[in-house]
């Protein structure tokens, strides 16, 4: 499938962290009883394992309207996460592994340029060690997600010396207000989908918002491009096509969104 | 044009969350509960990185005391504070292993005793049995390798194997008698092959057994006849 746009590369992105998930069908019993296997695996190559709670509640209306918490149904999942550190002893590399799906994520530590190939090489390694551990013998799709982060320290070309950030010099959408105003103020969020193709299916999710990041006021803007849904079955040969198509769509939101100000200033090579 | 929702999978990033929309609706109750129990969500644990395997029939329950954020594990006797959940499969472990080997070593207070029988009716202590028994040493022959491994044991019973368990008998020809270290699991199912020893094609191993056999016999009977001849009628 070709790209839409032609692909650049910039020295200085804002792009903070890049994830690639990989969708699956996994026996729930084969999942728990194999990851004992795989944290086995993980253990030389990404030795900091990162357990993650997630604590599920439910709340449900009473007859008189008032919410109250159903205990039928309050579960606790661990995740686990399994992370590679840069030579400067920050988290850089991760794997995580859910019962549905694959990630993996590079995060940017201080301002070392990553490139998307290199997600690409790590997923290649360890997608047949995945498949082959939980016994995966269907795909449902796959999702990538870019975060950028708009910050003093990320981008300070782009922030002004009361600490305000020019949203609107550097992103195209959710930025223009058109009605005389003198700046915006938290909380500030906006989300769209768009539907690159119905038959793939494939679409790409731009969310921005208000955040923190290194402990300053930052804007994130993300890009989340999915082609997974349960009904869908894809081949393990159309894996690699599909992880391209729906990258070139984050590419093309990236050229499309930024400002031609914002890409300049992110010194492409 | 707006279509219809496309559910989209929540994010996996790990450096920041953007779960901004997400939050727990406030609980509205004349009674404050005291406990709120939740389901934990993992059934299999294992102590030796998956060479064993604790099995339990179904979630464990985990009790939740609200009043100082510290939780128990419904029926096994497992205490921790929340913010270490993430600890309770090898605490899980810990506490099966613990309460194993003191039974095995006979050395269980009562209490312990007591606990360990409530433990047993929640897993599956066979299949754990079975996987820590130690291999076995058996003779068999090998019939065939294609299109699978199939093999004939000293008790006559058949089997077919995997490829994967059968790969250890790779070296052996097809009729060749052999020994072998075998591990054995529920249902009787051969999970691992080792140590095989080739004896040699079973015609040629069984011409010499009854060979020597012979030569005994016909010495045996001899001695037997002359004795007999011997004794005064």
């Amino acid at each position: 499938m070709a790209e839409m746009v032609g692909r650049k590369f910039y020295e200085s992105p804002p792009v903070v962290e890049r994830a690639v998930s990989i969708f699956a069908t996994i026996d729930p019993e084969t999942y728990e009883k194999q990851i004992p296997a795989w944290e086995a695996l993980m253990r030389d190559p990404f030795p900091d394992y990162e357990p993650v709670t997630q604590w599920k509640l439910n709340v449900k209306q009473q007859q008189d309207g008032a919410p109250i918490f159903d205990p039928s149904s309050a579960e606790i999942i661990i995740h686990h996460r399994f992370w590679r550190k840069s030579p400067q002893g920050k988290r850089r590399w991760c794997i995580q592994v859910r019962p549905e799906r694959l990630t993996v994520n590079l995060v940017r530590v201080d301002d070392d340029g990553r490139k998307f190939e290199e997600i690409s090489d790590v997923i290649a390694s360890w997608l047949p060690r995945w498949v082959e551990t939980f016994k995966v013998d269907k795909l449902h799709g796959v999702k990538i997600e870019y975060v950028n982060v708009i910050s003093a320290r990320v981008t300070p070309q782009f922030v002004t010396k009361e600490g305000g950030i020019r949203i609107s010099d550097v992103f195209r959408l959710f930025s223009g207000v058109p009605m005389v105003h003198e700046g915006l103020a938290p909380p500030y969020e906006c989300q769209m989908t768009i539907v690159c193709d119905k038959k793939l299916p494939c679409y790409l999710t731009v969310h921005v918002f208000g955040s923190e990041y290194a402990g300053q006021p930052a804007i994130q803007i993300r890009f989340s491009a999915w082609t997974n849904t349960l009904k869908k079955i894809l081949a393990f040969p159309e894996l690699a096509d599909e992880v391209a198509f729906a990258h070139s769509k984050i590419v093309e939101a990236f050229e499309n969104l930024f400002t031609p100000e914002a890409k300049k200033s992110f010194s492409p090579q | 044009m707006i279509y219809a929702p496309a559910p989209q999978p929540a994010s996996d990033s790990v450096s920041i969350s953007a779960h901004a929309n997400e939050s727990v609706r406030a609980v509205s109750s004349h009674v404050r509960p005291s406990e709120a129990r939740y389901k934990f969500r993992q059934r299999y644990f294992s102590p030796d990185q998956g060479q064993t395997t604790i099995r339990l029939y179904d979630y464990p329950e985990v009790v939740v005391d609200v009043s100082n954020f510290s939780f128990e594990l419904d029926a096994w006797g497992i205490h921790m504070p929340c913010a270490e959940i993430h600890d309770l499969p090898r605490q899980i472990c810990r506490r099966f292993m613990t309460l194993w080997g003191k039974a095995v070593r006979r050395s269980q207070s009562d209490d312990e005793a007591a606990a360990w029988l409530s433990i047993l009716d929640r897993v599956d202590y066979s299949e754990f049995t079975a996987q820590r028994a130690e291999p076995r040493t058996l003779e068999g022959v090998l019939l065939r390798k294609q299109p699978f491994f199939y093999v004939e044991w000293s008790d006559d019973s058949r089997t077919k194997l995997t490829s994967k368990v059968g790969a250890a008998l790779n070296l052996l020809d097809p009729g060749e008698l052999f020994t072998a270290r075998v591990k054995i699991g529920r249902d009787e199912q051969i999970l691992a092959v080792s140590g095989v020893v080739p004896l040699g094609p079973k015609e040629d191993v069984m011409a010499e057994a009854f060979a020597d056999w012979s030569r005994k016999d016909s010495g045996e009977a001899a001695e037997e006849g002359n004795a007999a001849w011997r004794q005064p009628s």
